[in-house]
């Protein structure tokens, strides 16, 4: 029995403070979400692993008939990167997926994500051999009926949920125009919870998976002058884990950046040099946005060679799809030092300020900010002149919604690639 | 961080709480003060060590034991409170590699501090403030320093006792938390406080 | 309602673009009004009638010195308060900008009503941010030393940012019941506050357009321990702490617009009685 009055009013007082405290120790932890994977290869342990030709029966609209709460009405299939990927519109929900076929079986394992919230999980589909398998697997007269079933969960559990949907259509004359679609930081923010830290090789190496066919990326300068990318002015614990550095990643050198700094999901800091080597070798992205962070004197001459030697080395290698770099210009203090180089007609870029500077800079594309709005006239006008029209950052479903449908854009920079895919191949 | 940053508040909270209760038996009536206030300056130093979590990663050598100190201008009127502002040094932590060389972690905190003294010669204080962190690394990169600011929360108990009329000698532990980069630093020290001025 | 393509369609400039969108609201926003009313008078109507015996018999505390204290104010009396908070916004939803790192600064100010009511008025910025949070309190003594406060406020938000190539705006409203616990000593008030959150209407301008209208929404909860003492003459200093699970906290309101996940919100606040 407690006596003191002392320590009557502290237990009264710990009692109070409880509720503060339960919701004290709730506090979230930065670092990415946990992708669940299947144990011991999934059911895709002993299948033989679909071509390519192959996935691209898959490719098309399909009609939802079992999940509409989670994946809407209709969904996209297409291959992106060396998954096949299911888009959806609501919460900006995405499927990637590795397939197998065992005998007349197609299976398909994988996990699912919306990209909102930190809502994601196992999935597993299958087609059978009276669902179109047969036509998958070996090609022939198109099945009348390819239909997709199987069964998702939330995290590490697969099979809370059926899941159903059946091939619709191919995709439309429209869909398959060409259309960047840009993954702003190298494929999302870090507060969107991706699998890796933006601007980092890792995540160049997975951009296409997300339905990206383009990223761009922010280049920064170390202070013995090698560019590299970083987003923020600060070292930050949105970006990196507590170390040795604090501050601006300009005032120190690579060295120290690089071997001191950690990111938040475990990387480091790429050079340019680095992670345009992974996007030439390692992905078929067609066109890299160099977002240009500073106004550092001395940024651009050693970006340009970078930019010029990756163009080069992408034409190198047979099989390739043309790849395309550009500097990127967005403030009037780096429009004013690209224009005094010599030859700035001949280096591709992509101005962000006026239309009249886009012209007079030669830039290969027109980058206005999308909440200008669609601006058809200054587009149509950009597009009259040879230059193509981008716009940033559009991550608003509505919005995307709109500008493909009444704007003209050739482009747009977007945080989540995958809902933009959708529209587009919605088309 | 979350937790030690509870519990630190927590406890406190149950320490202000607890001995207020204590003093107030023994001064039932604090509502209406002395008409005397008074003015101290008070400078305190020793050990620090940073308990923060940091990345992991090998380096040939690792530090966290350091020194602190700082001075503190305070104002005690007539209540058991007192307020306090304080600027200080901080030495953090340092690591040394083949790589880079050394670097090193330091901050300068400004804080706006509020003790309580609910016994004779035991006091507690917390407050907040802002801190100046530099980095330095020095070695095979050459020389290499940059800045930043963060927000800053610090909780301190401590026991002193009167040498002289004016001049006051005691011990003192401390918690720091520099909001920025989560950095949690652990004082322990001498301190000294004069009282300068009575009116 | 969703807003596309407010240049074109407006042909304006972007205040007439949001004060329209504000204005097509305004019959929405008088609903609510009418019906937050109805509920306010009903509750403590209510509330009134079924505490009357015990307000007759309890011990009416005269302190008036703490703010966060349930305390007994003279209708007609006032007081006031400034508070400074530092609130660590969840890491992974900020960006670059340092804003929402920046501490956060109160006008508290109340005024007594007769019948233990009162109304308490707290205007908080963070220089970006501005929130009016305005509300009636019901004073209840039955438990002495135990008092509480019963409120239920109104809050309204503008935030604004345009600097380089950002020119963004947000406007929302809340209405926020709430209830304190207070216990005080000689020496010390001791006051716990939890508070629900319920958006009622949130714009988010992005340039010339409005971006998105959310409406109606429970935003979770608030829950604040306040530690207050005497400081200098009648001056009350004021410790406190406050964790919040929001899924729109509107310090972040620059940040927020795509995300959709809840978090706790922790923050620090000292303040002084004026």
């Amino acid at each position: 029995m407690i006596t003191s009055p002392t320590a009557r009013t502290a237990v009264r007082l710990f009692l109070l403070c409880l509720p503060v405290l339960c919701l004290w120790s709730c506090v979230e932890s930065p670092t990415g979400l946990l992708i669940p994977e299947f144990r011991k290869g999934g059911s895709l342990a002993h299948t033989k692993s679909l071509l390519p030709e192959q996935l691209e029966r898959l490719e098309g609209v399909w009609a939802v008939d079992n999940g509409r709460g989670r994946l809407g009405d209709s969904v996209v299939i297409k291959i992106s990167g060396d998954r096949l990927t299911i888009y959806a519109r609501p919460n900006v929900m995405y499927v990637q997926l590795e397939s197998g076929h065992l005998d007349s079986v197609v299976l398909f394992d994988g996990y699912w994500r919306e990209q909102t919230n930190s809502n994601t999980g196992l999935i597993h589909l299958s087609i059978d051999s009276n669902d179109g398998a047969e036509y998958i697997i070996h090609g022939g007269r198109q099945s009348d009926t390819i239909r997709l079933s199987g069964s998702y969960g939330q995290g590490q559990l697969n099979n809370t949920d059926a899941i159903q949907m059946h091939w619709v259509r191919a995709f439309s004359q429209q869909a398959r125009q060409p259309f960047a679609i840009i993954a702003h930081r190298a494929g999302g923010r870090t507060a969107d919870l991706i699998p890796h830290s933006e601007n980092t090789v890792e995540l160049i190496r997975i951009a296409e998976r997300f339905g990206a066919n383009a990223v761009e990326i922010d280049v920064r300068l170390s202070v013995d002058n090698v560019p590299f990318l970083y987003h923020d002015e600060q070292l930050n614990p949105r970006l990196v884990r507590r170390g040795a550095l604090v501050g601006p990643p300009e005032d120190y050198p690579i060295k120290a950046l690089q071997f001191l700094v950690t990111l938040i999901n475990g990387e480091r800091i790429p050079t340019l040099a680095e992670a345009l080597d992974a996007i030439v070798n390692e992905t078929n992205l067609e066109f890299v946005y160099l977002d240009i962070k500073t106004e550092n004197a001395g940024l651009l001459s050693r970006v340009i060679p970078l930019q010029l030697k990756a163009m080069a080395d992408a034409r190198a290698i047979p099989n390739r799809k043309p790849l395309t770099l550009m500097i990127g210009i967005p403030t009037q203090a780096v429009y004013d030092e690209f224009i005094a180089i010599p030859e700035h007609r001949s280096i591709p870029s992509i101005v962000e300020l006026s239309l009249e500077q886009a012209q007079q800079a030669s830039a290969r594309v027109w980058a206005p900010r999308w909440t200008l709005g669609t601006q058809l006239a200054e587009v149509q006008q950009a597009k009259a002149s040879g230059i193509a029209a981008v716009t940033w950052t559009l991550d608003d479903d509505a919005f995307i919604q709109e500008y493909l449908a009444n704007g003209e854009f050739d482009g747009f920079l977007t945080n989540y690639p995958t809902l933009v895919t959708w529209h587009v191949y919605m088309r | 961080m979350a937790r030690i940053h509870a519990l630190t508040a927590l406890l406190c909270c149950t320490l202000v709480f607890s001995t207020a209760q204590a003093r107030s038996q023994a001064m039932p009536d604090t509502v209406s003060p002395s008409s005397r206030y008074t003015v101290c300056i008070q400078a305190a130093g020793g050990y620090s060590r940073d308990f923060s979590e940091y990345q992991e990663q090998r380096f040939l050598e690792e530090h966290r034991d350091k020194g602190y100190g700082y001075c503190q201008i305070r104002w005690l009127p007539g209540h058991l409170l007192t307020g306090a502002l304080e600027v200080g040094y901080l030495a953090m932590y340092s690591v040394t590699s083949v790589s880079v060389g050394e670097s090193q972690r330091s901050a300068v905190p400004i804080m706006l501090m509020f003790a309580m003294e609910p016994f004779d010669g035991l006091e507690l204080s917390g407050g907040l403030g802002v801190a100046l962190l530099s980095a330095r690394v020095s070695g095979a990169v050459g020389v290499a320093t940059s800045t930043s600011t963060s927000m800053a929360t610090q909780g301190a108990l401590s026991y002193a006792i009167g040498l002289t009329d004016r001049l006051k000698v005691g011990a003192e532990i401390r918690i720091a938390y520099l909001d920025l980069y989560d950095d949690k630093i652990f004082n322990a020290g001498l301190l000294f406080r004069y009282e300068l001025l009575r009116y | 309602m969703l807003t596309t393509n407010f240049r074109e369609a407006v042909a304006s400039n972007h205040v007439t673009a949001f004060i329209a969108e504000l204005a097509s609201s305004l019959p929405r926003t008088l609903s609510y009004a009418t019906v937050y009313c109805t509920r306010l008078c009903i509750m403590f109507v209510v509330a009134y009638c079924c505490t009357f015996p015990f307000n007759l018999s309890a011990q009416q505390t005269a302190v008036t010195g703490p703010m966060m204290y349930p305390a007994a104010l003279e209708s007609g009396d006032t007081k006031f308060a400034v508070e400074m908070a530092l609130t660590k916004m969840p890491e992974s939803v900020v960006e670059e900008s340092d804003t929402y790192r920046w501490p956060s600064w109160t006008l508290d100010g109340w005024v007594g009503l007769p019948l233990d009511f009162s109304i308490n008025g707290r205007l908080t910025t963070q220089f970006i941010n501005w929130h009016l949070q305005v509300g009636p309190k019901w004073r209840l003594a039955i438990l002495d030393p135990l008092t509480f406060h019963f409120g239920y406020d109104v809050g309204v938000f503008v935030g604004g940012l345009g600097s380089g190539a950002f020119d963004n705006g947000n406007v929302s409203s809340f209405v926020y019941p709430n209830m304190t616990i207070g216990w005080r000593s000689s020496t010390l008030a001791v006051s716990l506050k939890v508070e629900l959150n319920y958006c009622l209407s949130k714009v988010d301008r992005a340039g010339t357009i409005i971006v998105r209208t959310s409406k109606n929404f429970p935003n979770g909860m608030t829950v604040g321990l306040f530690l207050e003492q005497p400081f200098w003459d009648n001056s009350n200093f004021e410790l406190g702490m406050r964790g919040s699970v929001l899924k729109f906290a509107y310090q972040n309101w620059l940040l927020f617009p795509t995300i959709d996940r809840w978090y706790f919100i922790p923050e620090l606040m000292m303040g002084v009685r004026l």
